[in-house]
Formats: C-alpha cells, sequence, structure tokens
C-alpha cells in the first residue's frame, strides 16, 4: 500500500482585490472584490514507502501549498489526503506525530536557547521514550556532528549549523515520512553537501520516505530518484530523474565553430532538419532532434561540407530540461523568462527561481 | 489509560518549561519594568490621597476607606505584573510571518501549548518580576496585608486563574488575525476595555450600577477585580455575587474564575476549529 495517496487535491486562497483610485477605494470600503486564486490545482500522485522525492516547481507554483497541506497545516480546498493512512488536517495531532517537517526558512527550535536543551524539549514534546530518546539523540549527535554547537544558543548559529540542528529537531522522533521545504536554501556548498548526504543516508538507513522542495536542481541530482514538477498549481511532470533526462536528451545542440564564414540559408536548405543560429559569422549553433539525425550522422556532413575547427555537443542541464518543462506548459513561461533574463543580469544573486543557461 | 497521558500533559509541560526557560534568557529586560509598575502604582497613590483630601479620617467612598483602596491599586498591579502577557501579538505575529507553520508541525493543540506558554511565562514573571515589585511597593506604600494566610494563597491560585483567563481573550484576540492579518487596532481596543472593566484601575464597585451589572456579565472582571477582592476580604458593596464574607468571597471568587477559564477554552476550541480551516500560510 502506498504511504502516500493525493486525489485531485485543491486549494484556493481568497484574495482581496483592490480597486483602483480614490473612488475604487471608497468602494472597497462597502464591497469588497474578492479574487480565488487557486495554488493548488486538482493534483494527484501517490508516494510508496522509502522513496526519495524531489519537488520542484517555480516560485508561487504551488509548491509550498501542497506541502502544507501533506503536512496537515493547511485544510485543502478540495480533494482528499490519505497519508500512513491518516487523513493529515482531520487527525493533525495524531499524523504529524509520525512525520518529521523542516521548514527550511524557519526554525522549530527554541531560538533563546542552547540547541541541546531545545531537542531534549522536542524529545518531551514528542512524548519519546526516555531511553529511545537518548539514542536517537546520541546517534544524530554524531551523524549531524553537532557536538560543537550542542551548548550554543539557537541564535548564535551559522545558517548551515543551524540546519542541521533543524534536521536533528526533526528526525528526533523517529519520523515515518520526513518533509522539507527548501531545507538548503541559503547554505554554501560545504553545508549543502552535508545535508544532502545526510538525507541520503536517512533515507538509506532508517528507510525514511523522503520529499523535498527545492530550487537548487544539484538537490534534486544528489538525492532525488523521482521528480515532480508543479506549475501553474498543476503536476506538469511526475516520473524518475533518468526518464527526464532522456526526455531533454531527445533535443540536442551543437556549437560550431568555423574557420571560414559560412551561408546560413544554404546550411539551412542543406539540413532542413537541423535549426541553425548565427551568434557571429564564424559560431554556428545547431539545434536538433536525435530521432530526426543522429549526431554522428550530423556531424560527419558537417565536417564535409564547412571548414570547421570545433565542434562541441553539450550536454544538456537539468536545469535546461526543466525550463523546458516550464516552457512547454506555457504558465509561467513569462515568470520564467523573466527570471532568467533577470539571473543573467544580475547574477548569481539574481532569484532563486530555476533558470536557463545565462546567453 | 493514564490521564496525564492520555492528555500529553509531559508535552505540554514542554512548552511551559520552554517558555520559562526564554524569558529567563531576556531577565534583564524587566529591570526596566519594574520601574514603570512603581509609576503606575504612585500615580494612583496620590490621585486616591486627593480624592480623599478634604475627609474625615476613616471617611469611605463606596465602601472603601482611603488605606483599602490604595491596598486594592497597588494589589491590582501587582497582581498584573504576574498575569500580563502578549499571547495575542504573538500570535498574529505567527501568523503574519508564517511561522505558525512550524507551530501546527508539532503533535499538540495550538491552544493547549499557547496556554501552557502563559503559564510558563506567568511563572517567570511572579518569581523575578512581580516579586520584587511587590518587595518594593510594600516598603514604599501603605499596604495591608490579607486577612489570613488562606486569604493570600487564594490570591496567587486567583492570578494564576487571571493568567489562564487573560491568555485565553488574548488567544481569541490573536486569531483574529486570520481574516484580518493586522489587529493592531483590535489589540489595542482591547488593552482599553480591560484597564477598565477589569477593575485595574479602580474597583468594580465604583461603576455606575449599570456597568456593574453589565460588568458582571464580561470575563474581565474576573481578571483583576476578583484576586484583589480576595486579597482585600472583601468587595464591598461590588458585585452582588462575590458577596461581603471573607470565606465565602474566596470560593465565589475562585469559581467564577473557574468557570470563565471553562467558557473560554470552549470558546476558543470551537473558534479555532473553524478558523484553522480558512487559514492561509505566507511565504515558503
Amino acid at each position: 500500500m502506498p504511504a502516500v495517496v493525493v486525489t485531485n487535491l485543491v486549494k484556493e486562497f481568497r484574495r482581496f482585490k483592490r480597486r483602483e483610485g480614490l473612488a475604487g477605494a471608497f468602494k472597497d470600503l462597502f464591497q469588497r472584490n474578492y479574487q480565488a486564486l487557486r495554488a493548488v490545482d486538482g493534483v494527484s500522485f501517490t508516494i510508496e514507502a522509502g522513496e526519495r522525492i524531489g519537488y520542484i516547481g517555480p516560485n508561487g507554483a504551488g509548491k509550498s501549498t501542497t506541502i502544507k497541506m501533506l503536512t496537515g497545516i493547511l485544510t485543502p480546498t478540495s480533494g482528499e489526503i490519505a497519508a500512513l493512512g491518516l487523513s493529515p488536517h482531520r487527525q493533525r495531532k495524531e499524523y504529524v506525530r509520525r512525520i518529521g517537517v523542516v521548514f527550511g526558512q524557519r526554525t522549530q527550535l527554541w531560538w533563546d536557547l542552547a540547541v541541546i536543551e531545545s531537542l531534549k524539549l522536542l524529545l518531551q514534546i514528542y512524548e519519546v521514550p526516555k531511553a529511545e530518546g537518548a539514542a536517537r539523540l546520541a546517534k544524530l549527535t554524531e551523524l549531524l556532528a553537532l557536538d560543537e554547537f550542542l551548548h550554543t544558543p539557537v541564535r548564535k548559529l551559522s545558517l548551515g549549523q543551524r540546519m542541521r540542528a533543524d534536521l536533528a529537531a526533526s528526525l528526533l522522533h523517529g519520523p515515518e515520512m520526513l518533509f522539507l521545504d527548501e531545507p538548503t536554501i541559503g547554505l554554501d556548498l560545504v553545508a549543502k553537501d552535508a545535508i544532502r548526504a545526510l538525507l541520503k543516508r536517512v533515507n538509506d538507513e532508517l528507510g525514511t520516505t523522503i520529499l523535498l522542495t527545492t530550487h537548487d536542481l544539484r538537490d534534486i541530482e544528489a538525492l532525488a530518484e523521482r521528480v515532480m514538477v508543479i506549475d501553474g498549481g498543476k503536476i506538469v511532470y511526475d516520473g524518475s530523474l533518468d526518464k527526464l533526462r532522456d526526455e531533454a536528451g531527445e533535443e540536442a545542440s551543437a556549437e560550431i565553430e568555423l574557420l571560414e564564414p559560412a551561408s546560413l540559408p544554404e546550411l539551412q536548405r542543406a539540413l532542413p532538419q537541423v535549426r541553425f543560429t548565427q551568434e557571429n559569422p564564424l559560431h554556428l549553433r545547431a539545434v536538433f532532434s536525435k530521432r530526426a539525425i543522429p549526431a554522428a550522422e550530423l556531424l560527419s556532413r558537417l565536417v564535409g561540407s564547412l571548414k570547421v575547427a570545433d565542434i562541441a555537443l553539450p550536454e544538456p542541464s537539468i536545469e535546461e530540461v526543466i525550463r523546458r518543462i516550464y516552457e512547454k506548459t506555457g504558465k509561467s513561461a513569462m515568470v520564467a523568462a523573466k527570471t532568467a533574463a533577470g539571473a543573467a543580469a544580475t547574477s548569481p544573486a539574481a532569484g532563486d527561481a530555476p533558470r536557463g543557461r545565462a546567453r | 489509560m493514564n490521564p496525564v497521558r492520555a492528555l500529553h500533559l509531559p508535552a505540554y509541560a514542554g512548552f511551559f518549561s520552554g517558555q520559562f526557560r526564554k524569558m529567563l534568557a531576556y531577565r534583564t529586560r524587566y529591570v526596566t519594568g519594574i520601574i514603570s509598575y512603581l509609576v503606575y502604582v504612585t500615580t494612583y497613590y496620590y490621585l486616591w490621597r486627593a480624592v480623599f483630601l478634604h475627609r474625615a479620617p476613616g471617611a469611605q467612598i463606596a465602601g472603601f476607606t482611603l488605606d483599602q483602596i490604595v491596598t486594592y491599586v497597588a494589589i491590582s498591579w501587582i497582581a498584573r505584573s504576574a498575569y500580563f502577557n502578549n499571547v495575542d501579538r504573538e500570535l498574529a505575529e505567527q501568523v503574519q510571518n508564517g511561522s505558525i507553520a512550524v507551530a501546527l508541525s508539532r503533535p499538540v493543540s495550538l491552544q493547549g501549548t499557547v496556554v501552557a506558554g502563559a503559564l510558563g511565562e506567568g511563572l517567570f514573571r511572579f518569581c523575578f518580576f512581580t516579586l520584587p515589585i511587590g518587595a518594593v511597593i510594600f516598603l514604599l506604600f501603605p499596604v495591608a496585608p490579607p486577612p489570613s494566610l488562606l486569604h493570600a494563597i487564594a490570591f496567587v491560585l486567583s492570578c494564576a486563574l487571571s493568567q489562564v483567563i487573560l491568555t485565553h481573550v488574548n488567544f481569541l484576540v490573536g486569531m483574529c488575525a486570520f481574516p484580518l492579518k493586522n489587529i493592531d487596532g483590535v489589540m489595542r481596543m482591547k488593552h482599553y476595555l480591560i484597564e477598565i472593566l477589569s477593575g485595574l484601575l479602580l474597583p468594580i464597585s465604583l461603576f455606575p450600577d449599570w456597568l456593574q451589572a453589565l460588568s458582571s456579565w464580561l470575563p474581565f472582571q474576573a481578571i483583576a477585580f476578583v484576586p484583589s477582592s480576595i486579597w482585600l476580604g472583601h468587595a464591598r458593596g461590588g458585585i452582588g455575587w462575590l458577596g461581603d464574607d471573607p470565606t465565602q468571597l474566596i470560593v465565589h471568587g475562585l469559581a467564577v474564575q473557574a468557570a470563565w477559564v471553562a467558557a473560554l477554552a470552549l470558546l476558543c476550541a470551537f473558534i479555532w476549529r473553524r478558523a484553522a480551516r480558512s487559514l492561509s500560510v505566507q511565504g515558503g
């Protein structure tokens, strides 16, 4: 039996829509216009026990809202969730006892208390039997290398340390499932690696089911066996990471450096199944489907007809793949395009949305 | 089944002790608070002295002599230093910044954790705030002791109940943040309402009859008027049901408070159940 079955899940928020101008403001006093916003729009999926799932999507796509419904925090507008045989929002207290939740942007620890005090309080709150709690605390302390800051107040921890402490907090009561909302946000590379390694170990050794949202696709590459992509409140991709790569791999591109300028129209006529673009007279870019023309054939024909200096066949990155999925669904193509442009202009600070390659 | 386990009391004790220790980390913040309470009591002391200025010694106003009213005012403020809390503001902030999600990811009821936390705060305030404030005020002003040890004990118990009542009132106000998001106005209104109708600024016995009658149906009088009356040993012509018999007053006062605790707890639970459905959580 699957650990989680989600059927036609919908969450609508009501947003007050202001009218414009002074007259509009007066009207708003007497009659408010509300706009129903569908953050999650008919989502269905199942999760098997022990899976590691990456849940991704642009900002505002409905990731966090889904997680908050899966953890019993929000009540769905319609649709059903059966998780561990329970209804998360109806049987919240019973249910959350068996899951762990990490919000990357907030801590569940007591800000002013030492880490160890917070953890012991949580053992008490989850009513973990003494011996079991002590054993798990010792194990997590070792696994997450908490020793160095166990007696430091949480407010004095670095973000990476805090996240390690928060992970320990979410695992103290031995949850069967772990939900993480952007657990690596704001962390440096070393800290990210540590978190990923730990999550993998938790999943491997304890069999804990893991679902995490992220904007860092390296999290997905390192962790997720299965990827769900949500956009505009709908699941637009649900499958293995390998399959996602294959789909992306179908469309390939080649970067061609020439020794002598080539005529683009002529080339296009000779190879109609390939889309050529020219960045400068000596640099061509060819985008093609591997089904329409195998890469080897394309290369030999190019080499035969042109004076080629160098050809590169870059592997499409996961970012590229995801971007294509977003663009295909069109819902947030504008948003994606905008953040991509913004990222290109002001990277690396701009936007945490997945972006295409900065060109 | 063991009732302690069934009610998850150890879990709530965790919130009690967590809040107590959190307050402990900020204890120096309360030094300035001692001064403001001293200012309040001084102000009202001289105000009542002025009111009684041209009256014969031992004269009464609505059954209170000057000594009694000074005791009432001083004790009311001392009690307030123990039962006061900002549960409404804290809840509203959690809703506004989204950290309510963390609170809801725990296997306990939000209402229960809020009350447990408030009691933890109350214990802290009693030990590190009320006792020093009380000592200073006792040294500086003519505050009469309670009629008996029983009254002293009942007074402390009554303050604890005041705290639970105020916490529930604040929880209700805080829940307004679910639909309203910003509840500064509601909180200010509640603040003044409690200052007056609880009997903090002056005994309810001094209100006009209609306001006394209205107050007897509101929970606010159970916050300040009841504990202060218990300390004094009389409710002097005040709300009829409290009575003036010193022992009966204890029983009645505590019973009224307990009834309000039960009523407000049920009301909060009822409203929470509805509010939770429409909760929207901001931010990631």
